[in-house]
């Protein structure tokens, strides 16, 4: 090793595979993404197996359902990648989960997902697995066994490798109101489910509007109808916040959706527009940049009739299912066409990622997923 | 090992390893500083430093630094353990936040140095295995090169871009964004 040779000035090739996947592993996202296009080295070292793991990861693609009554089982479940193209990141059939065939996913929250399986007996148990190292963990019974509760799941590996699995106990009025009451909380850390009596003030939601939830800061949020808020609960069921949204007049309650991007919480809606003479309505992105506030900025706002390709659309056609949690822009079904759009924000434009083929399945939710292929998530068997 | 356990405690304290460069130069440096580095370590506990530890891959200008470095973080590390275990009172805490901020201010000015000198530094902290070092300097690297467009990383580390146009298309086309 002589000093001020030729080698010695272009340090970069005296580095080994894993020390340049050592300092790449300390950049945002966005940096080796980018990377790739240095040479086929960088290219082949960014997304190598081994490496992919101690690197940060994006958006890699979307679960979603079809249902169409000329095919049986009617509803089916796919998996396409963000690029709309390629052969799909994950195989959609979780076949490597016991009893695969009788699973529904109910969220995904980075890079985990949670599942109900059905048992032969009627019953159901909640299964937290990784599809991209195809682990997996059977969760014990919580005290709600044998009712059918909307569960979410919150994990965050940045902050630790332990999860949380929130199971909302409600209760159902006659006029379609329903009650969240507390919730039972499972912590892998503990391996044991923990009652909450609910500490929110109001928190009624309406069933014919989505059931749209997140999981960011550590915290577990939800849009309520009753008075447009967000409520958030900690993964201890602790700390309980309601978060005011801004309030829309008319507002079309299907279109409602709560994200998060570049760290932020998103809250997205249609609203009748005041300036329109006509009956229009306009979908309004607004994001809420001082957590700890309930100050919400208008970021954004497009005509629905633009994102569903449709002039003279006049009310919302689509249904959104994501925001890129790196740039600005929504992922969305039309449903004009079942298909799976995005919508870029600050270059407004419309780019098609792929065809459902069929209906989207109404009942069961497009789930954004960003693939984690580090391996041994704690709290598994 | 409970080789140490045998010994007075004090007297390994002061025992003194002889760390040898590349280029042979002759570094007498504590246990207590060697030890940062987990390659040594090793050896001492399995015995094998008598005569000097010799580092065929380290260059004596890189290794004066590197000791420079363990010689300062090993100081803290006696400091922090002294401090949790029998002190916890204000003007401890004051003094400890000083230090802390004194060590900041230490591995700023430790990384003042050119491109070249930082991958030695790489280099040596991987193979000495010196966490808290690899950490700081790979930090460092990658703060440099944060935001940097590939041509800009090519230019930076006399990279050839040996992609077709069609591969780099495709891999821009996949993520569109990340180069916006």
């Amino acid at each position: 090793m002589a000093a001020g040779s030729k080698e010695m000035r272009n340090p970069a090739t005296r580095l080994t595979d894993d020390l340049i996947v050592e300092i790449l592993s300390r950049l945002p996202v966005k940096s080796p993404c980018r990377f790739r296009c240095v040479s086929k080295l960088w290219r082949g070292l960014i997304s190598h197996p081994d490496h992919r793991k101690n690197l940060p990861q994006t958006l890699a693609g979307f679960f979603y359902h079809t249902t169409s009554r000329e095919r049986f089982p009617e509803s089916a479940r796919h998996f396409t990648n963000v690029t709309g193209w390629g052969e799909p990141l994950i195989r959609p059939s979780l076949s490597f989960l016991p009893g695969y065939a009788d699973i529904d996913i109910l969220d995904c929250c980075n890079g985990l997902l949670l599942c109900r399986s059905r048992t032969a007996a009627g019953t159901a148990r909640y299964i937290v697995c990784n599809p991209a190292t195809e682990e997996w963990v059977a969760l014990p019974e919580s005290s709600q066994v044998g009712n059918i509760c909307n569960a979410r799941l919150g994990f965050d590996p940045a902050v630790s490798l332990h999860f949380n699995v929130f199971e909302f106990v409600e209760t159902e009025d006659e006029s379609g109101y329903v009650c969240i009451n507390g919730l039972e909380i499972y912590s892998s850390k503990t391996r044991e489910w923990a009652f909450r009596v609910s500490g929110w003030s109001g928190s009624y939601r309406d069933t014919s509007v989505p059931f749209s939830t997140v999981f960011l800061n550590g915290f577990l949020h939800v849009f309520i109808t009753e008075y447009q808020s967000v409520l958030a609960v900690d993964t201890e069921g602790k700390a309980w916040r309601t978060i005011r949204l801004p309030w829309l007049e008319s507002y079309y309650g299907d279109s409602t959706f709560i994200g998060q991007s570049q760290g932020h919480l998103y809250y997205l809606n249609s609203v009748e527009d005041d300036d329109s003479k006509y009956f229009q309505h306009k979908l309004k992105v607004f994001v809420l940049e001082d957590y700890a506030s309930d100050n919400w900025v208008l970021k954004h706002s497009v005509n629905p009739s633009k994102l569903v390709g449709m002039s003279g659309a006049s009310y919302p056609m689509h249904i959104t299912i994501a925001i890129h949690p790196e740039c600005n822009m929504i992922f969305f079904v039309s449903d004009l066409d079942s298909t799976i759009r995005c919508y870029d924000m600050d270059h407004r434009k419309v780019h098609v990622i792929c065809n459902m083929g069929c209906k989207r399945d109404r009942l069961k939710r497009c789930l954004p997923y960003v693939p984690l292929y580090l391996e041994s998530i704690a709290g598994w068997n | 090992m409970a080789s140490a356990g045998s010994g007075d405690e004090k007297a390994a304290a002061a025992a003194m390893i002889t760390l040898i460069s590349s280029d042979n130069e002759k570094f007498e440096v504590t246990e207590a500083t060697a030890t940062l580095s987990q390659t040594i370590r090793h050896m001492i506990e399995d015995g094998c430093t008598d005569g000097g530890v010799p580092l065929p891959n380290v260059t004596s200008k890189i290794l004066a630094r590197v000791i420079e470095y363990c010689k300062k973080h090993a100081t803290a590390a006696a400091g922090e353990e002294g401090s949790s275990s029998s002190f916890s009172d204000a003007a401890f805490l004051e003094v400890d936040r000083a230090f802390l901020e004194e060590l900041e201010e230490f591995d700023d000015a430790f990384l003042e140095v050119d491109r070249a000198t930082l991958f030695d530094l790489i280099l040596a902290a991987n193979y000495l295995d010196i966490k808290g070092l690899l950490n700081l300097t790979c930090q460092k690297v990658a703060d440099s090169v944060k935001g940097k467009t590939p041509e800009q990383i090519r230019e930076m580390y006399n990279i050839v871009n040996d992609l077709t146009p069609e591969e780099e298309a495709e891999i821009r086309r996949e993520t569109q964004w990340a180069f916006e």
